[in-house]
């Protein structure tokens, strides 16, 4: 399930809000054992702005999610890409949870973190994290470790 | 001023001094940069950045220098209380008892901010500021120990050339076993290996140790006591007065002022 996302930012919210409401409505097709509504693949894209619309900004997705109110989804098993505008991967933040707020666009966790560059020459971790998709800023709260790898000199 | 700069070579070992801008008011244990002007020291090269297997012989000194292989350097980490990632600017900013663990340095402060270079790409700008310390290690193995309030690092490749400069600022100073540097600012270029400095003092350890070594200038460290209103150390109570030593040195009674009555 993707949740494409467009410009401007307000029918962002829209379509986002009516898009996770239609996917938790029917999720996979078949009710929920312990009751509550919950979705797999949970995915959602933010593009660049033209002329580079067609390129994925940054993506990211769950194994699962589960609606709660306030338009909050709680995402297990987070993956967060980014790209730059040659559609090269830039950064994979993964996470074992974390909640999406599908309004203002926001993911956050008290949990721990572990972030890669698309090179794999920076290596980010720590504990508690905001993702803000919009502007594509991620805070590390606590105990941020960076390791660099460094060429051969 | 050629022979104490000879004096200079020979006390600070490999250590080189250049610029004929420096005014050395120097001694057997004291040198003082007297004159605002850049200048130049040349400080060994750390192992780790030797590129190639190779051997050299310095002209200046007729040691011969093997030169180590080629050898994958351990990760740089930086670990703070809080980073802020902005990967649209490609920036990092770390706050809070930020430290960078090096093989060639380390560095505590208080923030730190660095570009996220592209995929491939070397790291070309980190600011640290508040509480700069540095510690780094020459080829001899010894411990340079920097301070200063902000340091700026700056990787450029233009034209073919490598420029690698590390610039402290505010309160600068730079120390070893052997010597204490002040500047501002003092740069240290890492490709030639050597620190260039306004307003550079440079004062050997020893004159540290020993103050009150027969010098031919005031020492760097002991500046002539300004004249102040407290009495001498050996001022003896009572000395001014005709009261024997022990009694208080009272108040002349015709300075008294009048009473009302």
């Amino acid at each position: 399930m993707t949740i494409p996302v467009s410009r401007p930012p307000s029918l962002v919210t829209r379509f986002l809000a009516a898009g996770a409401i239609w996917f938790f409505a029917i999720p996979n097709g078949r009710p929920q054992q312990n009751g509550a509504q919950h979705a797999s693949d949970f995915t959602s894209v933010e593009y660049f702005e033209p002329p580079n619309q067609q390129q994925i900004k940054s993506r990211l997705s769950g194994a699962e999610a589960q609606p709660q109110a306030g338009g909050l989804l709680v995402i297990k098993q987070l993956r967060l890409e980014t790209f730059n505008a040659n559609g090269k991967p830039e950064m994979v933040v993964n996470a074992p949870e974390c909640v999406y707020n599908t309004f203002n666009r926001t993911a956050s966790s008290p949990g721990h973190l572990t972030a890669l560059t698309g090179d794999g020459k920076f290596r980010v971790e720590g504990d508690g994290f905001l993702w803000r998709q919009n502007d594509s800023f991620l805070t590390i709260s606590n105990h941020v470790r960076t390791v660099i790898e460094n060429a051969v000199k | 001023m050629k022979s104490r700069s000879v004096k200079v070579f020979c006390f600070i070992g490999l250590l080189t001094l250049a610029d004929g801008g420096m005014l050395c008011a120097q001694t057997s244990t004291n040198v003082i940069a007297a004159k605002a002007t850049n200048t130049v020291v040349r400080i060994p090269a750390p192992a780790a950045t030797n590129a190639a297997v190779k051997t050299s012989v310095s002209a200046a000194t007729n040691t011969i220098r093997v030169v180590q292989p080629l050898k994958p350097r351990a990760p740089t980490v930086i670990s703070a209380d809080r980073g802020e990632f902005d990967l649209a600017n490609r920036e990092v900013t770390y706050h809070g008892h930020v430290r960078v663990d090096d093989p060639e340095m380390k560095l505590t402060s208080e923030w730190l901010i660095t570009d996220l270079p592209q995929p491939g790409e070397h790291v070309n700008h980190i600011v640290a500021e508040t509480n700069v310390v540095i510690d780094f290690l020459d080829d001899r193995g010894k411990t340079n120990h920097a301070t200063c309030d902000r340091t700026v690092y700056s990787y450029e490749v233009k034209a073919g050339i490598t420029n690698e400069l590390v610039t402290l600022a505010g309160s600068a100073k730079v120390e070893n076993a052997e010597f204490v540097i002040t500047g501002e600012p003092i740069v240290l270029n890492l490709v030639t290996r050597k620190i260039t400095a306004r307003n550079l003092v440079m004062i050997p350890r020893q004159s540290l140790i020993n103050p009150n070594a027969e010098t031919n200038s005031l020492p760097a460290t002991r500046p002539p006591a300004s004249p102040t209103n407290a009495p001498s150390a050996n001022h003896q109570p009572g000395a001014d007065t005709k009261f024997p030593p022990g009694k208080l040195d009272l108040v002349p009674e015709h300075d008294a002022p009048p009473l009302d009555h």
